[in-house]
């Protein structure tokens, strides 16, 4: 019994990993790749704007602000 | 213990900017003061920047977010082993247990910022907070939580060192960027939404916890998930509560930062307008900065300008906070008033750690002849990095310790929900009126384009 949990425990976890590698070695690589996101990257990398800043300071388009 | 632990989180985040902002003041360019004093422009290289990273941003395969930083990943797992270390021995823990837990820990870590790396994730602003959590609570409820992990899971410790460390990126200089109608934007509309926010979900909506109720109010009215951190431990707000607010904040950001911007543009809204309705409402920084550029160059500036004086909230939000909750919500009902001894016993003393370092590097930033320069090179070559670090550890370790039921009681009735759209919807309408009564009512012209 407690054997069987622990397998189904571990298979669990097994199978979250198995999905989450799907998503982020399948699924997101092929996503931006797709032409409009591609674009929609590069208009972020071009602006110095990384959507995912916490503070001002990671912001890099902070310096060119602040500088003007 | 909790005061001892304040105390420690002060001195290692103190010794990390000491060693950061000594290694920075003794390789600057010896004709620095004089370039500068001709006003030509400098740059000053943080020596420890290539000891010191994150994984960095990737598309294709994950192992290009290590290809460049894993001499600096290294270099921090090294920098935060040493020094926990030590403050585990002062503090008469295991030592020993530290460092055989903590690899493991710093490698969640490391996977955590691996998957907010991807750049369509960073796209959305899913901001590796909500990696470092989902991959821990993913451990804890299925295979659990290995015992010998916990001398590492230092959740609370991570989080006022993080925070004391992040005291030093709250330059006070900064706030007057916009003038006078970029601190009504950022600094009336904010506090009043705040409050009012915190009164509603007691008063009206009656939610049983007062930490989760400021937690979500300051979340919603500040700067989102860093607000949220930093508020959260000013009131001892539990982790699930954490962990809620900056789900719901998250979660709300991703729709905002889509859909702020085509309501401006389908309204033909004034771009500098919709830029302080943007950098005041949206939660996260970088979101707002990705809104206000789809408005062009304008918007982006106002926007994330109006951003940057809110955040420097924070320190001010924390202290408050952490005042109002050991003079009122935690004092003794049978007594009349709270003595100084009492509310300075019960204060979170990392918290004035926070504010110090505010003010100290705002100080050096103002006063040294190349304070600018100096604190610039330091925060963007180690501190902030260490600081993300810090942030994300203790969210894997809340991870490590949640159990995924724990989380259901926090939801029930959905008042933090109802709680979190009625306040974005205060904030919403006042920052707009504020805007347009700043930018074009009161000071028309204040910020040429």
């Amino acid at each position: 019994m407690i054997w069987n949990t622990q397998i189904r425990r571990v298979l669990a976890l097994a199978g979250s990993i198995i999905a989450l590698s799907v998503v982020w070695l399948v699924w997101l690589p092929a996503y931006a790749n797709q032409p409009e996101m591609k674009q929609h990257l590069q208009w972020l990398d071009d602006k110095g704007i990384d959507p995912s800043a916490m503070y001002y300071t990671e912001l890099e388009v902070m310096k060119d602000i602040l500088a003007r | 213990m909790r005061t001892g632990e304040d105390w420690l989180a002060i001195w290692c985040a103190g010794i990390l900017l000491a060693i950061s902002f000594a290694a920075v003041w003794c390789t600057q360019p010896a004709d620095l003061a004089a370039k500068l004093a001709i006003g030509e422009s400098v740059d000053v290289a943080n020596p420890l920047s290539s000891w010191i990273a994150t994984p960095t941003k990737w598309t294709t395969s994950p192992m290009d977010a290590l290809t460049k930083s894993w001499p600096g990943t290294l270099g921090a797992f090294a920098i935060i082993a040493v020094v926990f270390g030590f403050a585990m021995s002062v503090r008469g823990k295991s030592v020993v247990g530290f460092l055989k837990a903590f690899p493991i820990i710093f490698l969640i870590a490391t996977v955590a910022f691996m998957m907010a790396g991807h750049s369509v994730i960073k796209a959305y602003n899913l901001e590796y907070p909500l990696w470092a959590l989902l991959v821990g609570l993913l451990i804890s409820n299925t295979i659990g939580t290995p015992q010998f992990l916990r001398p590492a899971m230092l959740t609370e410790f991570f989080i006022k060192t993080g925070l004391v460390l992040l005291g030093a990126e709250v330059l006070m200089n900064r706030l007057l960027a916009l003038g006078l109608p970029g601190i009504f934007v950022a600094w009336i509309v904010t506090p009043i939404v705040l409050v009012s926010t915190y009164i509603f979900g007691q008063k009206v909506l009656k939610m049983p916890s007062k930490s989760l109720n400021m937690v979500i109010s300051a979340d919603l009215s500040v700067c989102g998930v860093s607000a949220a951190i930093a508020t959260a431990g000013a009131c001892k707000a539990k982790k699930e509560e954490l962990s809620l607010a900056i789900g719901m904040s998250l979660s709300f950001t991703v729709v905002m930062m889509v859909v702020m911007p085509a309501i401006i543009k389908a309204t033909g809204m004034d771009p500098i307008v919709g830029g302080a309705w943007l950098g005041g409402t949206i939660d996260s920084t970088g979101a707002v900065a990705a809104a206000g550029a789809v408005l062009g160059d304008e918007a982006l500036e106002v926007a994330a300008t109006v951003k940057m004086i809110q955040n420097i909230l924070i320190g001010v939000t924390a202290f408050c906070v952490a005042v109002y909750w050991v003079t009122y919500v935690e004092r003794d009902e049978t007594v009349p008033l709270v003595g100084a001894m009492e509310i300075w016993y019960r204060f979170p003393k990392f918290v004035l750690g926070f504010v110090a370092m505010s003010v100290l590097f705002s100080v050096l930033y103002s006063t040294l002849t190349a304070g600018p320069e100096l604190v610039d090179a330091m925060i963007d070559g180690s501190t902030k990095t260490i600081r993300g670090w810090f942030f994300c550890l203790a969210f894997v370790s809340i991870g490590l310790e949640t159990n995924f039921k724990e989380l259901l009681p926090q939801l029930k009735g959905g008042k933090p929900l109802i709680l979190y759209v009625c306040g974005q919807t205060l904030n919403l309408i006042l920052t707009l009126l504020m805007a347009w009564l700043m930018f074009k009512v009161i000071f028309p012209g204040s910020v040429t384009p």
